[in-house]
C-alpha cells in the first residue's frame, strides 16, 4: 500500500485520481481547496481510513507550510508519490489591445507553476525511503515549440514556467533516485475555468485511469525529462 | 533608414549599450524602464526592444516565492505591459526581446535559482503567442540571449537572409531563440 498526495483534489481529475487510487487500496492525502464542495467529503465517508483531507491552497505559501506540518504530524510511513494536479484557467486575463490583468496572470502562475515547485521542495524530507515519484499535470499548452494559440496567455505561460521548474527539480533530484512524470492529460470535462467544460473530449474518470497508467508504470529510461500525453506521445518544450 | 524610431524598455548594461548604438546610428530612441512611462508623443515606433535587467533575480535561493513572483512581474508581466503598443504597431514594425541563456528548458542544467528561469520560460511563451497573433500582420520578431549589446543590435536590426546556403538563412515565419553566436537554441 503506497502513500499518495494529490493537490487540487476537490473535483475533476484530482477527485477521480483519488477515487481510482482508493479503489486500488492505496492511501491518499487529498489537497482540499474548496471545503464547501461536497464530493471529496462524500469520498471520505466511503474511505474513512485510507483517505485524509488536507486543507491546501498551493498559491498560498502559508497554506502550503500548514499542510506540510499536518502531513509531518500524521504520516506513519514515507510519502511515496506526489501528484501535482491543482490548476486554473483564468477567464478574464485581458487581451493584447486592452491590456492584461496582472493579478489574474500572477494568480495563474502561482497555482499552476510556483505552487507545485514550492510544495515539492517542502515535502522532499517526507519522501525519504519511499518510492520517490513526482508527477506533474502540465499541458500541451505549455509547449512553446508547438504553441498555436493566440489567446489563453496566462495559462500557456504558467505551464511553460511549470515545465521549466520541473526541469530544474529533475536536474537536482534525478541523481537522488527520484522519478518524474510531466504529463498532459488531454482535454477534460472538468472545472478548470470554474464551470464544467462539457465540450471537452474526456471524462475525468477515464482520464484518471490513463494518467495513473503513465504515473505508475516504469520506463526503460528515467534519465530524461519528457512531456508526454494521455496517448503516450512526447511533446517538445 | 529602416527602423528610425526605437522604443527600448528595460535596464542594465545591455540596454544601455543598445541605446548608445541606436542613437549613434542616428535613430530616435525612447529608453524607459517600464512601458507605463511611454510618452505617446514619441509615436510612431517601428522598433520595439525589451531588454530587462535581471540583476535582482539572477541566482537566488531555491524557489523563494517572493523572488519568483517579483521575477514574474519584472519579466513576462512587464513585457505584457508593452502589448497594447505592439498591437497598434505598423506592419513594418519589429518586436525584439533580449533574453538570457537560462530561458531554454531543453538546455537547462541548473538545479537551483528557480525565479529567473521560470519567468524567462513564461516570457518565451508570451512571445510565441504574440508572434502567432501579430506575425500575420507583417510584424517581424527577434529573440536572442546574447550578452553583447553589439551582437544584439546587429541581430535585432538585420533582415534575414533567404538564401538557403547562407549560414544566416532564416525564416521570418518561425519564431526562434538564438544564442551568443547566433545559433538557434531549442526552447
Amino acid at each position: 500500500m503506497a502513500v499518495f498526495l494529490i493537490t487540487g483534489a476537490d473535483r475533476g481529475l484530482g477527485l477521480s485520481l483519488c477515487h481510482a487510487l482508493l479503489a486500488r487500496g492505496e492511501r491518499v492525502y487529498a489537497g482540499q481547496f474548496m471545503p464547501h464542495w461536497p464530493q471529496l467529503n462524500a469520498l471520505l465517508a466511503q474511505y474513512p481510513k485510507a483517505l485524509k483531507l488536507l486543507p491546501l491552497d498551493v498559491a498560498d505559501g502559508a497554506s502550503v507550510s500548514a499542510a506540510v506540518l499536518q502531513l509531518e504530524a500524521t504520516l506513519s510511513a514515507p510519502l511515496d508519490v506526489v501528484i501535482h494536479n491543482a490548476g486554473v484557467l483564468p477567464g478574464k486575463e485581458g487581451e493584447i489591445d486592452t491590456g492584461f490583468d496582472h493579478q489574474e496572470v500572477l494568480r495563474c502562475f502561482k497555482v499552476n507553476a510556483l505552487g507545485a515547485i514550492d510544495l515539492t521542495r517542502r515535502v522532499l524530507p517526507l519522501m525519504a525511503g519511499g518510492m520517490k515519484r513526482l508527477c506533474f499535470v502540465s499541458s500541451e499548452a505549455g509547449s512553446i515549440a508547438v504553441a498555436h494559440r493566440t489567446d489563453t496567455y496566462a495559462y500557456c505561460m504558467s505551464k511553460a514556467a511549470l515545465n521549466m521548474g520541473v526541469k530544474l527539480l529533475f536536474n537536482r533530484l534525478r541523481p537522488e533516485g527520484f522519478v518524474f512524470r510531466l504529463y498532459h492529460p488531454g482535454w477534460l470535462r472538468t472545472y478548470m475555468s470554474g464551470e464544467k467544460n462539457a465540450d471537452a473530449r474526456l471524462e475525468a474518470e477515464d482520464a484518471a485511469e490513463m494518467a495513473l497508467s503513465a504515473f505508475l508504470s516504469d520506463r526503460m529510461c528515467e534519465d530524461a525529462l519528457v512531456l508526454t500525453d494521455n496517448e503516450g506521445r512526447a511533446w517538445p518544450f | 533608414m529602416r527602423f528610425e524610431s526605437a522604443l527600448l524598455v528595460g535596464g542594465g548594461q545591455r540596454a544601455d549599450g543598445l541605446k548608445d548604438l541606436l542613437t549613434a546610428t542616428g535613430r530616435r530612441v525612447q529608453y524607459i524602464s517600464k512601458a507605463s512611462a511611454f510618452d505617446a508623443a514619441f509615436a510612431p515606433v517601428d522598433l520595439f526592444i525589451f531588454a530587462p535587467d535581471i540583476s535582482d533575480f539572477d541566482g537566488g535561493a531555491e524557489a523563494d516565492r517572493t523572488l519568483c513572483e517579483k521575477a514574474y512581474e519584472a519579466l513576462p508581466l512587464s513585457l505584457m505591459d508593452m502589448a497594447a503598443l505592439f498591437y497598434h504597431a505598423a506592419p513594418n514594425a519589429r518586436i525584439c526581446a533580449a533574453t538570457w541563456p537560462e530561458a531554454s528548458i531543453n538546455l537547462s542544467a541548473g538545479t537551483e535559482g528557480f525565479a529567473l528561469p521560470m519567468a524567462l520560460a513564461a516570457m518565451n511563451m508570451f512571445l510565441k503567442l504574440l508572434f502567432n497573433k501579430l506575425r500575420p500582420r507583417g510584424i517581424t520578431f527577434r529573440v536572442c540571449c546574447a550578452k553583447s549589446p553589439a551582437f544584439l543590435y546587429e541581430y535585432f536590426l538585420r533582415d534575414q537572409s533567404f538564401e538557403a546556403d547562407n549560414p544566416k538563412h532564416s525564416d521570418e515565419e518561425r519564431l526562434v531563440l538564438r544564442g551568443e553566436n547566433g545559433m538557434e537554441m531549442p526552447w
